[in-house]
């Protein structure tokens, strides 16, 4: 069947989590996505846990193999003149050419806007950086972790009045990114598609992370109070939550968020006489008890397990869920049905299994996705049989270094 | 069509947008179709924006409203739409006939019931890109179940993931990250799946329906996690020490948020120059030189009993714009914890003029809110915070898009 980017080909200079990303849901898509990388300096991923079965190599990582499926790996020295213009010629075949490196790293190796609109007049050109291409702090590093503290996520993250959180899971800050430049690399597209016209595309991490707080920043200026952690209430909804189940942390998350969901609620809890009090059939009666209500709410589901509270929930009509950990992600029916889960077939650790992504489509449903690639598995493919590079001239490469 | 003052055309000038939500995912996907130069039409009932976006009984309720209404409804068409209502289902149908793409975020069970499931548009207007979100996706019992960003985050894992290393679980329950996080990433998800399902129908002649669900989304920000129990087991090394409960193993890398004299201050130091980087800033302390110290891997054993409070007693003597500004001289990727108030006047997001002004509504306000959230050179972004009325364009969405009463392209 045919895929969505079926044809397009992808330049991919990116590494670490946020670019990977980005060009790993190309490639699931149908891009041919060709990394450019290095056994002299290779993605610090590459190298990183969780090495398969305890043991770290190149060509062991979970982390990296699960960024980068289905993609094509060629090995270039960009540190030479000879791996700069062979990258060029790489570039100048493809519709798209992504990097993620530090300020300035691309012009280093010649391969800035400048000269690839050059090269490739209708060429997509991503690039991205913590902080961005402009402003005072652009050459400052990053890793997306710290970046949450950065723009005030970490700050509404918390116990409520508590302090801020270090950690919001899933490594949020690269991932999120990941999506934003998905969405402008995929308009530049189209743009591209309809008028042959390529540009650049730019995005800052920090400003894909706080483009999604408006309302903090709406609350904060209208009302002079600066928003803080709030645990996982809402302020216009309750209750609304994560209570303790039955079990060692097991905990289910509870949402109401109408009036209407109050009555469906309470069909469901019985909960204390005065659950029945006229004030709480509105919002602002209810918010007003909110500590008493919650507590009652704990009661309910401190009695069940968080499956069964969050069954009878959602039978009555309510938002409502297990808080699930990674483990029961990992069995999760729902997400097996759809087809979420990727079973890699790698030919040093085997089969692993390895999470999908957020979009499902008739198109993509049982597609056989290539392992993510070993360094350099596809140099003779792309080099010989691709821009057709002599043989002789292959060997020549790999010798000096160039190659490798 | 939409350009901007420099008469610049979006990427999407030209494409007919149908947005049918009930909440944040689906109007944010259409904000963002629409800052490409998209044609976008909202299909609303009297009081939808109310119960979509109202913040609750808050200080300054009504102001809050309407400043969400025009960050997220700025520039769109609104069209009435009484999905129980037969002639206003059909004009309804003619618009998204005569639509390149159809957003909808709607509970399915009232979709099915006005016979306007995806499966059901599909089939109808098969050369339509309908991108359907939903909780779980569309598959079984699931595609029933009612969306809201606090249960997103928690079936699909962040709410576990977050906070890590907690001292006693029974007393610190998980949490949701701050603000809508699962409903603004929705949106992101389905506006990039419009955009994919545009490619697949240049190449296919056919339309799709686009399926995200906000479950499998949020799980496939936390394939790390995943990765870490099929590849690791149990015992393997763990990079970022993320785990809620006792930690899988040994860390291998130095992070966290630091106390100081006006604040937090975060931090990575995964390479051994980030780590020599951030001593230098603290002035080449003699206790770092300690052998056992040295090796990047089993540093952070050593953290939470040697290192962390020598670092935290440096640090309360420092602002967190110092430590900032101090280590990233040194490559050491240090940030400050910023709140939102001192995000605003953030020197690199005002150099960088990210924050931009939604004008006076009917509050009297102008607050800065997020401007574009990536920059495209020859398209680029075309904000707009002007909402329309509720059914403002009920009369002339259909002539505008060339189509007469009654007409459905199918």
């Amino acid at each position: 069947m045919t895929l969505p980017l079926e044809g397009v080909r992808v330049a991919d200079f990116s590494w670490v989590i946020a670019g990977p990303f980005a060009t790993e849901v190309l490639a699931l898509m149908g891009a041919e996505v060709i990394k450019i990388e290095s056994s002299v300096h290779t993605d610090i991923n590459r190298r990183l846990p969780p090495g398969a079965d305890g043991e770290l190599g190149t060509e062991r990582s979970g982390l990296w193999q699960g960024l980068n499926l289905a993609k094509k790996s060629v090995t270039l020295n960009m540190g030479k003149p000879e791996a700069q213009e062979l990258a060029k010629q790489i570039i100048a075949q493809c519709d798209i050419c992504i990097e993620n490196f530090s300020f300035g790293q691309m012009e280093k190796f010649n391969l800035g806007w400048d000269e690839l609109k050059r090269v490739k007049p209708d060429l997509i050109y991503v690039t991205s950086s913590g902080l961005g291409r402009t402003g005072p702090f652009k050459r400052y590093v990053t890793f997306g972790p710290p970046l949450t503290a950065y723009t005030g996520l970490a700050s509404l993250t918390g116990q409520e009045g508590g302090q801020p959180e270090r950690w919001i899971g899933g490594l949020w800050s690269d991932h999120q990114a990941a999506v934003t430049s998905l969405f402008g690399l995929l308009a530049a597209l189209e743009h591209r598609d309809r008028t042959g016209e390529g540009q650049m595309v730019e995005y800052s991490m920090a400003e894909a992370i706080a483009g999604q707080l408006p309302e903090p920043l709406i609350e904060y200026q209208l009302t002079g109070q600066v928003p803080g952690p709030r645990g996982s209430s809402d302020p216009g909804m309750c209750p609304h939550g994560i209570f303790p189940s039955a079990g060692r942390d097991r905990w289910v998350a509870i949402a109401v968020q109408n009036d209407e969901d109050w009555a469906r609620l309470r069909s469901v809890v019985a909960g204390p006489p005065w659950f029945a009090d006229a004030a709480l059939a509105t919002v602002e009666g209810r918010l007003s008890r909110r500590a008493a209500i919650e507590a009652a709410i704990a009661e309910w589901t401190r009695g069940r397990s968080p499956e069964d509270a969050a069954a009878a929930l959602r039978a009555a009509g309510i938002s409502a869920g297990l808080v699930v950990a990674i483990e029961d992600l990992l069995e999760d029916q729902v997400l097996r049905d759809r087809g979420f889960f990727i079973e890699q077939d790698h030919p040093e650790v085997g089969k692993r299994t390895l999470a999908g992504l957020g979009w499902a489509m008739e198109a993509t449903r049982g597609q056989h996705v290539a392992h993510a690639p070993l360094l350099g598995e596809h140099n003779w493919e792309i080099f010989v049989e691709w821009l057709g590079m002599e043989p002789e001239r292959f060997g020549e490469l790999v010798g000096a270094e160039v190659i490798v | 069509m939409v350009a901007d003052s420099a008469g610049l055309r979006g990427a999407l000038a030209g494409t007919r947008v149908v947005e049918w939500s009930a909440g944040r995912p689906g109007a944010y996907a259409g904000k963002l179709l629409r800052g490409l130069g998209a044609d976008v039409v909202l299909l609303e009932s009297p009081g939808a924006r109310e119960r979509a976006f109202t913040p609750g009984p808050v200080p300054a309720a009504a102001a809050q409203l309407d400043a969400r209404i025009r960050f997220l409804h700025g520039g769109k068409q609104s069209v009435l739409f009484d999905p129980a209502d037969a002639a206003s289902r059909e004009s309804a149908l003619a618009l998204i006939g005569a639509a390149d793409i159809l957003v909808m975020d709607q509970e399915l069970r009232d979709a099915e019931a006005a016979g306007m499931s995806p499966e059901a548009l599909h089939e109808r207007f098969p050369n339509l890109v309908i991108v359907a979100i939903t909780l779980a996706g569309l598959q079984g019992e699931a595609r029933y179940w009612r969306y809201s960003d606090l249960i997103a985050q928690s079936i699909g894992g962040i709410a576990y993931a977050t906070p890590s290393r907690v001292p006693d679980p029974a007393q610190y329950p998980p949490l949701k990250p701050g603000g809508y996080q699962a409903d603004y990433t929705c949106g992101l998800h389905a506006a990039s799946g419009a955009l994919l399902g545009l490619q697949l129908r240049r190449r296919t002649n056919t339309g799709q329906v686009i399926d995200v669900s906000a479950q499998a989304m949020i799980a496939s920000f936390v394939r790390m996690d995943m990765a870490y129990r099929t590849y690791a087991g149990v015992d393997g090394l763990n990079i970022s020490s993320m785990d809620r409960t006792a930690p899988n193993g040994k860390f291998s890398t130095v992070w966290g948020l630091v106390p100081c004299k006006d604040g937090y201050w975060a931090f990575q130091a995964s390479e051994q120059y980030q780590w020599a980087g951030l001593m230098r800033v603290m002035g080449n302390p003699e206790w770092a030189a300690a052998p056992h110290l040295q090796d990047p891997l089993e540093r952070f054993l050593y953290w939470d009993d040697e290192i962390e409070p020598r670092v935290v007693a440096w640090s309360m003597t420092q602002t967190k714009l110092d430590v900032f500004h101090a280590a990233q001289a040194n490559d050491v990727p240090v940030f400050p914890c910023l709140t939102v108030e001192e995000l605003l006047v953030d020197e690199q997001q005002v150099a960088r003029g990210f924050f931009v002004e939604l004008p006076a509504g009917d509050s009297h306000n102008v607050v800065k809110v997020p401007g574009a959230v990536v920059h495209l050179e020859k398209t680029p972004w075309q904000p707009s915070f002007e909402p329309p009325a509720v059914g403002q364009h009920t009369a002339e969405a259909a002539a505008r898009w060339g189509l007469v009463a009654g007409e459905v392209r199918a």
